[in-house]
C-alpha cells in the first residue's frame, strides 16, 4: 500500500519578474481586517486596523470611534500577511492507493486560493483632546457629543468626510464618545498609508462595523485575529462550524470564503467561523526582525549598494516603494519601478541626491519596528484566535463582540486533511477505479472514477454539489462560559447525503451504467426524486436481463 | 432476482429520507419539518444569556465596547412564523414609573431554525442591541423598564413585553 501526499500548494506565484510587482493598490476593498489583543491585567485593547484606499493623498481620511483616548502608533501590513499566512485555513487531500494502481491519473491543480484583502473602516460639540502625527498621517483625537458637529468638525477641518456617513457614526456618538481621525500627511501619497495601531483603556473587544457599513462591499469578509489567555469567541454573533464537505478538495478549495458566506448567511447573517484557534507560538519565528539591519543601509555609499541591502531584506510592498521614493527618488522621466527594478541601470552622476540616513530611519520606524512589536506582542499573549464571517452592508446593524472562553476546547485547527482511497483493484487503472474520500471526522463519500466524471464533463465537486447545500453544519451561541449551546445541528442531515451519494456511486461502479448522477432524482430533501429514480432502475434492470 | 436487488439498492439509496426530520433530546418529539407553522405565533425575549422571559429580571446596561450610547443586550425566540427570509425587529425599553421612553432599536435580521436543544422547533437569532441615545449610564442605573420586542414580516406581526431593572454589567 502506497500512500502519496497532494499536498495543497501555497500561493500563487506572481509572474512580473521585478522586485516590485503590481504596487498600485487594488480598487477592490473586499474585507476588513483587525488584530486585538486584550491584556486584561491592565484592562488595555490594543487593537491594529489594516487600512485599505484607493484613490488620491487629498481624498484619504479615516475615523475610527474608541472608548477612551487612545495611544497611536504605525502598525505594519507585513503583520497581517504573515498572520493570514500562518494560520490561512488549508485543505490537504491525501491519496492512499488501497490496492496498487497503474498510474494513468488525471493530475489535479491544488493550487489554494488566497483570502483577500482588507479595506477601511471609514466612517467619520467636539473637543480635540490629542493631535499627533502617527507614521504617515496626521491624526486628531476628538470628544464628541453629536454627530453633526463631529461630522462638521472633521469636513471643515480637511477631513474628506461624506455627510452619508452621519447615520453610521450616529451608534457611535452620545455623551462621552472618542474618535480617531486621520489623514495623510502633506508630504505623504497614498502609497505611504499603512495599518494603525492603537491602544486604549477597555475590557471589551468589538469591531465598529456599523462605521462600516457605508463603505462595504457585497459580502465583505470580516477578519479578526485575537490574542489573549484564551479562546476568543463570538459574544453578539453566533458561531459557525463548516460543512467540510462543501469545500472542493478536488479545486484547491477555492471555493472556502463562499462557503463562509453561505454559513454566515444561513446562520442569519450575524456569525463568525474559527479557522484558528490555538497557541500563539505558531507565529514563533515568523517575524525574523533579526534579518534587518538597517544601519548597513545607513553607510551604504551608493544607490546601487543601498538598493541591494534593502532588497536583500524587505518585501517589494507598496509602502517600501514609497519610503524609497522619499530618500532615494528616481531620475526625472523614470518609474518609480522601473528605478528600483534596476538601479544599477541608470546613470546617477554626482549630483543625484539621496540619503541614506534617512531611509534608514524610516524603514526602521515604518517597518521594523511595527513588526517588532508587533511579534513582541504576540509573544506576550499565549492564546491566538482568527475568526472570519462575511457580511452585506445592510447586515452591518449589530457590532460584532468577542470573549474569552476557558471552558470550550481551545484547538481549532487550520489544517484540514482528507483522504482519498483508490480501490484500483491491483495494478487496475487509476482513471477507472473507484474511490472514497473519507474526512478527518469520519464521514465517507464513495466516488466514481476519474474516468467516468470525465465522460459525464462533471467534477468531483459538482457530482457532490448536494452536500453544499449546507455550507454550516452546526450553528451555536457561544459566551464568556460554558460550552457553546447548538442551536442547529446537521450532522444527520450530511450523513444521509453522503449515502446516498455513496449509493450512486455504487450504481455507477457496479454497471458502469450512464447513470445521470446529478440527478438521478434525489436532492436535499428526498422528495420528488424517487419515481426518475426508479425509472433509471427500471432501465439497469432491463441492461442486466441482457 | 438480481435485476430486482438492483432495482431495490437505488430505490433505498435515494427514497428521500427527510433530512430535516429531528427529534428533540428533551421532549423526545419528532417535528417533520422544524419550524413549520402549527399554529399562533409565539415570542420569546432574553436578556443575554439568560434564560428565557423577562420577569422582573436584572438588565445589563453599559457604554459599547466601542463607545457611544449606553446599551443593553437581547435575544430573541420565535415560534409558528414563517422567518425563512428574516424579519424586523423592534425592540423598546419604557420607564414604568415615568413613562418614558429611553430606548430601543429596530432592524432587519436573519434567524436560524432551531432543530436541536431547548429551543428545536424555534427561530432564534444573534443578539439585538437596544441603545439608550441621550441617557448616561448613571441615568439608566436602577430604573424599572418595559421591554416590548416584536417580529414583524409582510405576513404577520407578533409581539411580547416583559420587566427588568437596568443594573451595571
Amino acid at each position: 500500500m502506497s500512500v502519496l501526499a497532494l499536498i495543497a500548494l501555497s500561493q500563487p506565484a506572481a509572474a512580473c519578474g521585478g522586485f516590485f510587482c503590481n504596487t498600485s493598490d487594488p480598487i477592490d476593498q473586499a474585507a476588513e481586517r483587525i488584530v486585538f489583543a486584550h491584556d486584561e491585567e491592565a484592562g488595555e485593547v490594543e487593537a491594529h486596523v489594516q487600512i485599505f484606499f484607493s484613490g488620491s493623498a487629498e481624498e484619504f481620511a479615516w475615523v475610527v470611534p474608541v472608548p477612551d483616548v487612545p495611544e497611536l502608533f504605525p502598525s505594519s501590513d507585513d503583520v497581517f500577511t504573515l498572520l493570514d499566512s500562518v494560520t490561512k485555513p488549508q485543505f490537504r487531500l491525501v491519496v492512499d492507493e488501497v490496492d496498487e494502481c497503474d498510474d494513468d491519473r488525471i493530475w489535479y491543480d491544488y493550487d489554494y486560493a488566497l483570502s483577500s484583502s482588507a479595506p477601511a473602516p471609514e466612517a467619520g460639540g467636539v473637543n480635540v483632546v490629542a493631535e499627533e502625527k502617527v507614521g504617515p498621517y496626521e491624526t486628531v483625537t476628538l470628544r464628541a457629543r453629536s454627530t453633526d458637529e463631529l461630522l462638521t468638525w472633521l469636513q471643515d477641518n480637511g477631513f474628506d468626510l461624506p455627510d452619508a456617513l452621519s447615520p453610521a457614526l450616529d451608534p457611535y456618538v452620545a455623551e462621552e464618545s472618542y474618535f480617531v481621525a486621520m489623514r495623510l500627511a502633506n508630504d505623504k501619497s497614498s502609497g505611504d498609508i499603512q495599518p494603525i495601531g492603537m491602544r486604549y483603556p477597555s475590557d471589551s473587544i468589538s469591531i465598529p462595523i456599523q462605521l462600516t457599513s457605508i463603505a462595504a462591499t457585497p459580502d465583505m469578509r470580516v477578519e479578526a485575529y485575537v490574542l489573549g489567555d484564551y479562546r476568543a469567541v463570538p459574544e453578539s454573533y453566533l458561531h459557525v462550524q463548516i460543512n467540510e464537505a462543501a469545500i472542493d478538495w478536488f479545486g484547491g478549495a477555492w471555493n472556502y470564503e463562499e462557503v463562509i458566506t453561505q454559513a454566515a448567511n444561513e446562520a442569519g447573517g450575524h456569525a463568525f467561523a474559527t479557522d484558528y484557534a490555538g497557541a500563539s507560538s505558531i507565529m514563533d519565528g515568523w517575524f525574523d526582525t533579526d534579518r534587518y539591519d538597517t544601519e548597513s543601509i545607513a553607510m551604504a555609499t551608493e544607490p546601487m549598494e543601498a538598493m541591494e541591502l534593502v532588497m536583500s531584506q524587505f518585501s517589494g510592498t507598496t509602502l517600501l516603494m514609497s519610503i524609497l521614493t522619499e530618500f532615494m527618488p528616481p531620475p526625472a522621466g523614470v518609474e518609480a519601478q522601473d528605478f528600483y527594478n534596476c538601479v544599477g541601470c541608470y546613470e546617477l552622476g554626482p549630483d543625484y541626491v539621496w540619503d541614506p540616513v534617512g531611509l534608514a530611519d524610516a524603514l526602521d520606524e515604518r517597518i521594523v519596528e511595527p513588526l517588532a512589536h508587533a511579534d513582541e506582542l504576540i509573544g506576550a499573549h499565549p492564546h491566538l484566535t482568527r475568526l472570519t464571517s462575511s457580511l452585506d452592508a445592510v447586515e452591518m446593524t449589530v457590532d460584532p463582540t468577542f470573549v474569552f472562553n476557558s471552558d470550550m476546547s481551545q484547538t481549532v485547527e487550520h489544517i484540514h486533511e482528507a483522504k482519498l482511497l483508490m480501490y484500483c483493484g491491483d495494478g487496475g487503472s487509476w482513471t477507472e477505479s473507484s474511490r472514497e474520500l473519507v474526512f478527518e471526522d469520519g464521514r465517507s463519500i464513495r466516488l466514481p472514477s476519474e474516468a467516468w466524471l470525465a465522460e459525464m464533463g462533471m467534477t468531483e465537486f459538482e457530482f457532490m454539489e448536494r452536500l453544499s447545500n449546507k455550507a454550516a453544519l452546526v450553528i451555536e451561541q457561544t459566551a464568556a462560559s460554558g460550552e457553546p449551546i447548538v442551536i442547529a445541528d446537521y450532522n444527520t442531515w450530511a450523513d444521509e447525503q453522503a449515502y446516498d451519494l455513496s449509493t450512486e456511486a455504487d450504481a455507477i461502479a457496479a454497471d458502469g451504467a450512464e447513470v445521470e448522477a446529478k440527478g438521478c432524482g434525489c436532492d436535499a430533501t428526498g422528495a420528488g426524486g424517487a419515481a426518475g429514480l426508479l425509472a433509471v432502475a427500471g432501465l439497469l434492470g432491463l441492461r442486466r436481463r441482457r | 432476482m438480481e435485476r430486482w436487488v438492483g432495482v431495490l439498492l437505488i430505490a433505498v439509496g435515494c427514497a428521500g429520507t427527510d433530512p430535516s426530520t429531528v427529534p428533540t433530546a428533551d421532549t423526545g418529539v419528532t417535528y417533520d419539518v422544524p419550524c413549520a407553522v402549527r399554529g399562533e405565533p409565539t415570542l420569546d425575549v432574553a436578556h443575554a444569556v439568560d434564560p428565557w422571559g423577562l420577569d422582573d429580571a436584572e438588565i445589563g446596561c453599559g457604554i459599547p465596547p466601542q463607545g457611544g450610547a449606553p446599551y443593553a443586550r437581547f435575544r430573541l425566540r420565535i415560534g409558528d412564523l414563517a422567518l425563512d427570509d428574516g424579519a424586523t425587529v423592534t425592540v423598546t425599553v419604557t420607564d414604568l414609573d415615568t413613562g418614558e421612553a429611553l430606548g430601543g432599536t429596530e432592524l432587519v435580521m436573519g434567524f436560524v431554525c432551531s432543530n436541536v436543544g431547548d429551543d428545536a422547533d424555534h427561530w432564534v437569532g444573534s443578539e439585538v442591541h437596544a441603545r439608550f441615545d441621550g441617557y448616561s449610564v448613571e441615568e439608566l442605573l436602577g430604573r424599572h423598564v418595559q421591554v416590548v420586542a416584536s417580529v414583524a414580516t409582510d405576513d404577520d406581526l407578533v409581539t411580547t413585553s416583559g420587566t427588568g431593572t437596568l443594573a451595571p454589567f
